[in-house]
């Protein structure tokens, strides 16, 4: 029955009789057996065709196979642990792990048909690509029977339609690790290699491509067996074309053709086990990732001169002798950027690794004279005597006439190299990991060293002066970088940023020196004793950063450049207190970040920013009251956080931020009186960073986030009217801000996180011993000295003045619990109510204000006699 | 979210009736499930899962106190969440057309909920949605018991309860109703 747009309700009222007589019929039609309904139907057509038609057509489209109504979505949540269940013939025990599409859990058959342990590989997403991968996975596996890889022992469906794979278990480490924890010897390692070379070889032969060799896929056992896993993007070869992988899975190992999305063969394997080689001897890779971002990896493996394994830098020296020749030679030829110039088959690659092994010459060779030379150099940086003598000797006999000149670039070239590698490689790669920041500032200022002295040799060299001011960039950062893992060197730092703009000067406009010169004004911006102070430099790195983007709109680097502006801008609308500013700051800023992460899924420090962006957010949604949009914000920067997380699992500064998110979570949560919770998630906060501050007791961000989260904790034992914990908490972060203080003043959020703590403490103290306020009116003095200093130096501070109001409010009831004359106390009071209304005057929106400035204003008027 | 202990209030409201589409509870369970799927459907963790339907269970679980609650109220409560859910995933899916289209490039910044919707499947929900108003002009009932199991996820005793009629009532009208959906969402080339 076609229903009609008719709204008469008579026309209504008979469509809906019809209609039930229709359901009645069609009901009774499903009760019947096909012999009897088509009877039914029969005789139906014979009464009323009419309702036979309707009846039938609703009888096929019932009849129909197949889900017409959409799937509804799946959205996510923790997946409960399945530890304990049963998949077919085997119990789980417990989660080893969870990845890309599956969980593994470590398992024994529940029969006991023979106790060993099993891992069992579950697919967790309902998603049709992921079955296509495990069932691929699954087919591979069957097909392959090899000590090195790990074998199939079953597999099959969960009653609710979810594949498994039940595989061998091995009990082992990832092989860079095992060869680290060990501190195996150069021939161990090869030995290894050479394992997973026999388990690649196998796979080839049955015309299987792995496409994802790399450590964490590839675990020995404690007798020294090396295990390939996950062959969950394996591809099957096709030996006439070779196959097309479009995505690969972990870029720093995929090989040149896999990232440009070109046909895939086992050339692709044997250049992977390369980098692996170069991981599992040197503990380090060809590449200089400067940043870890996905782009610059990409460039890096697509056109950059890789280092030979001997010159990784970190090597122990006697390892990098044993390295520097024939393994040099394997390992470049294995990585050759052009497939036909590496080795043609694992085999191959395999017998270079034995003949090396055995002390004979190796298929690989440094093919020129050229290189030769440059090796050469390389090994004498710091030309001595007989360095320069076989220098010369080699050139002589390779017949160049203008061996001098080139000689002096070559030096130049590699003692930039050095450099560079210092002070970006050896800086980025410990970035990320906690415990580092004093090692970092080391490294940054050796590398320092070397380019200075460079830059003076070569003062008018325009790349290297970029190097160099990039490199101060990142001294600064570690000195004192706003937010950042840093010793707490706000001058420092300021100076370093400064030292960087010296150096890329102001003439040159094109990108690389642009971009530079505004990231500098960001930090330097970022940085300003006076908040307000910053707001030029903002403001012209967003002009700086849209005119690059006027010529690549797509340019993520420029975008960083805008975001981090606009977060500064949106900072300093917080400090300043100007809501409007503050929300239409951070909004921008989100937009922004969520424009980058779409340009650049793979990148955690993508993924930190937008977190961050959305943090600010929230922050500017309290000030508003609105506390709802604040969970809800906060809620999304840890999920995205702990997506990061969960593909970046030791990374300190993912960490950091969802420990901040997490403290922060606690805010919304006391407004809606669900203080337990609060104090869950801040708990977990603390402990995400306790292991933090442990490891690295000179990184001054991290005491911060811990002194924050005990302050948190504090808020919510208070709000539980537990008073003694919220004072014993709220003191340990005010001993912790205390000691930043007493070294570094100069950041604005130092004096105000200062005085905050004293504030707190004082007004604890007074609800603890109302009858005794002489410590807290030690506590409150001290806030208004520290305010008032830091004001004089930073007047736009609304965020500081505010506390210097709430020390004088402090300072008058501690003066009443006193039996002070009611004099006293209104000399405090006038003066709170005075810096209130500075603060009304240079503020707008934050809706908590006014209610405070109003209660100053109360008590004032019940202590003033009426005229 | 209101601030202190509304659960009482609900409960009290839930059980003075009205239908899922006219009840004083849809506000607030519009307000809180739309909050629930920002925080849940937004989470895109690989290795966890959850059903649609799961979040109107764990907002019953966390709006009414069920030391208090029966099985009844928690039948007539999924019933309006039901409801809600259904006007949430369309409301998804007009939004995510509308970006499709790009006529209007002012948007919500936050909501990345709009992901869950697969763009594909706009128009899908949209017509589903008209085709489900349709047939509640055609019998009300049978509208329900499609919210109800399929947005909510309820089984056919559990909507049987709700809808105080057999289950047997409930399978019928669940057939004919997906049937008549079929025909209207699917026509035959």
């Amino acid at each position: 029955m076609a229903m009609n747009e008719d709204g008469n309700p008579l026309t209504r009222s008979i469509i809906s009789e019809a209609w039930a007589r229709i359901t009645d019929l069609f009901g009774r039609a499903l009760d019947y057996s096909a012999n009897e309904r088509a009877a039914f139907l029969a005789q139906l057509r014979d009464e009323d065709p009419a309702a036979a038609t309707e009846v039938e057509s609703l009888l096929s489209a019932h009849d129909r196979e197949g889900e017409f109504l959409p799937d509804l979505p799946a959205p996510s949540l923790p997946l409960p642990d399945l530890a304990g269940r049963s998949v077919g013939a085997y119990r789980l025990l417990r989660l080893l792990g969870s990845g890309g599409m599956g969980t593994v859990y470590l398992a024994e058959r529940s029969d006991g048909a023979f106790s060993k342990h099993v891992a069992v590989k579950l697919v967790s997403a309902a998603l049709q690509q992921s079955r296509n991968r495990f069932q691929r996975e699954r087919e591979f596996l069957a097909g392959l029977d090899h000590p090195n890889i790990t074998r199939l022992i079953d597999a099959g469906a969960t009653p609710d339609g979810f594949p498994y794979l039940v595989m061998e278990y091995v009990e082992g480490v990832p092989i860079d690790r095992y060869c680290a924890d060990r501190n195996l010897s150069v021939n161990e390692r090869v030995g290894l290699l050479l394992q997973v070379c026999a388990g690649v070889a196998h796979a080839h032969q049955n015309l299987i491509i792995h496409c994802d060799i790399k450590p964490e896929n590839i675990l020995v056992t404690s007798d020294g067996m090396a295990k390939l896993l996950d062959f969950g993007i394996a591809k099957l070869l096709d030996p006439a074309r070779g196959m097309t992988l479009y995505r690969p899975a972990t870029p720093a190992y995929s090989s040149p053709e896999q990232l440009q999305g070109d046909p895939v063969t086992t050339a692709s394997d044997v250049y992977s086990i390369g980098m692996l080689g170069y991981v599992v001897l040197t503990g380090g890779g060809p590449y200089p990732w400067r940043s870890g971002r996905l782009d610059e990896m990409v460039q890096a493996i697509l056109t950059a001169e890789p280092l030979r394994a001997s010159q990784v830098v970190g090597l122990p020296p006697q390892r990098a002798r044993k390295l520097r020749g024939d393994l040099d030679n394997v390992l470049a030829k294995a990585i050759a950027r052009d497939p036909h110039r590496r080795y043609a088959s694992v085999h191959q690659l395999a017998d270079d690794f034995e003949a090396y092994r055995g002390g004979f010459p190796v298929r690989a060779r440094a093919d020129t004279v050229v290189y030769r030379l440059r090796k050469t150099v390389t090994r004498h940086r710091f030309a001595s005597a007989a360095a320069a003598l076989s220098v010369v000797s080699l050139l002589v006999a390779a017949g160049f006439s203008t061996w001098q000149a080139r000689m002096a670039n070559r030096r130049f070239d590699q003692l930039r190299a050095f450099a560079h590698a210092v002070v970006f490689d050896v800086n980025d790669a410990l970035s990320p990991i906690p415990g580092t920041t004093a090692a970092r500032k080391l490294v940054v200022e050796t590398g320092l060293r070397y380019l200075d002295g460079l830059a003076a040799d070569r003062g008018s060299n325009a790349a290297l002066r970029e190097e160099l001011a990039a490199a101060y960039i990142r001294i600064g950062k570690v000195q004192g970088g706003a937010f950042l893992p840093n010793l707490g060197d706000t001058s420092g730092a300021v100076a370093s940023f400064r030292k960087a703009l010296a150096a890329i000067g102001e003439s040159d406009t094109a990108p690389g020196p642009e971009r530079l010169r505004i990231e500098a004004h960001i930090n330097i911006g970022l940085l300003a004793e006076d908040p307000i102070r910053g707001t030029p430099a903002f403001d012209a790195a967003i002009d700086g950063a849209r005119r690059l983007l006027s010529a690549h709109a797509d340019d993520a680097s420029s975008l960083r450049l805008v975001a981090d502006a606009y977060h500064g801008k949106a900072t300093i609308a917080h400090l300043t207190n100007r809501v409007p500013d503050h929300v239409a700051m951070s909004v921008r800023e989100v937009e922004v970040r969520e424009r980058i992460v779409a340009l650049s899924p793979d990148s955690w420090q993508d993924a930190a920013g937008l977190a961050r962006a959305i943090a600010q957010h929230a922050l500017a949604m309290e000030q508003q009251n609105d506390f709802t949009a604040s969970a809800s914000d906060l809620g999304r920067a840890r999920s995205i956080l702990e997506t990061a997380i969960d593909r970046h699992p030791r990374n300190q500064i993912l960490t950091r931020g969802l420990a901040e998110v997490q403290s922060r979570i606690a805010s919304p949560l006391l407004a809606f009186s669900r203080t337990a919770e609060a104090s869950n998630e801040v708990e977990l906060a603390i402990g995400l960073l306790e292991p933090l501050v442990a490891s690295d007791p000179n990184n001054v961000q991290y005491k911060a986030d811990l002194a924050y989260g005990w302050l948190r904790l504090g808020d919510s034992s208070r709000a539980e009217g537990r008073l003694a914990d919220a004072l014993d908490l709220h003191r340990k972060a005010l001993a912790v801000r205390r000691e930043r203080a007493a070294r570094d003043a100069g950041f604005a959020f130092v004096p105000w996180e200062l005085t905050r703590s004293l504030n707190t403490v004082a007004e604890l103290l007074l609800e603890v011993s109302p009858a005794k306020p002489e410590e807290a009116v030690t506590l409150f003095e001290e806030a208004r000295n520290v305010g008032e200093r830091a004001l004089a130096a930073a007047p736009s501070h609304n965020q500081l003045r505010k506390q210097v109001a709430n020390a004088d409010e402090g300072l008058a009831r501690a003066s009443l619990l006193g039996h002070r004359p009611a004099r006293d106390a209104r000399v405090f009071l006038e003066r709170s109510a005075k810096t209130w209304r500075e603060v009304l005057a240079s503020s707008s929106g934050d809706l908590r204000d006014t209610p405070r400035a109003v209660r100053v204003q109360q008590q004032l008027d019940s202590l003033t006699p009426p005229p | 979210m209101s601030e202190a202990g509304p659960g009482g209030d609900l409960l009290a409201e839930l059980r003075k009736g009205g239908s899922s589409q006219t009840s004083a509870l849809l506000p607030v369970v519009y307000a809180e499930l739309r909050k629930l799927a920002h925080h849940y459907l937004s989470r895109e963790r690989p290795g966890h899962t959850l059903q649609a339907t799961a979040l109107v269970h764990e907002l019953y679980l966390r709006l009414i106190p069920q030391s208090e609650a029966s099985w009844d109220d928690r039948g007539k409560f999924i019933g309006i969440a039901a409801h809600v859910m259904r006007q949430i995933l369309v409301e998804y899916a007009r939004e995510r057309h509308r970006q499709k289209r790009g006529g209007d490039r002012q948007r919500v910044p936050f909501d990345e909920n709009l992901a869950v919707i697969d763009p594909a499947d706009t128009s899908r929900w949209e017509d589903l949605d008209r085709a489900l108003n349709r047939l509640a002009d055609l019998d009300p009932r049978q509208a329900q018991v499609v919210e109800m199991r399929y947005f909510g996820g309820l089984t056919v005793e559990e909507t049987a309860d709700v809808l105080h009629v057999s289950p047997k009532t409930v399978k019928r009208d669940w057939s004919i109703a997906r049937a008549w959906l079929r025909r209207e969402l699917e026509p035959r080339p």
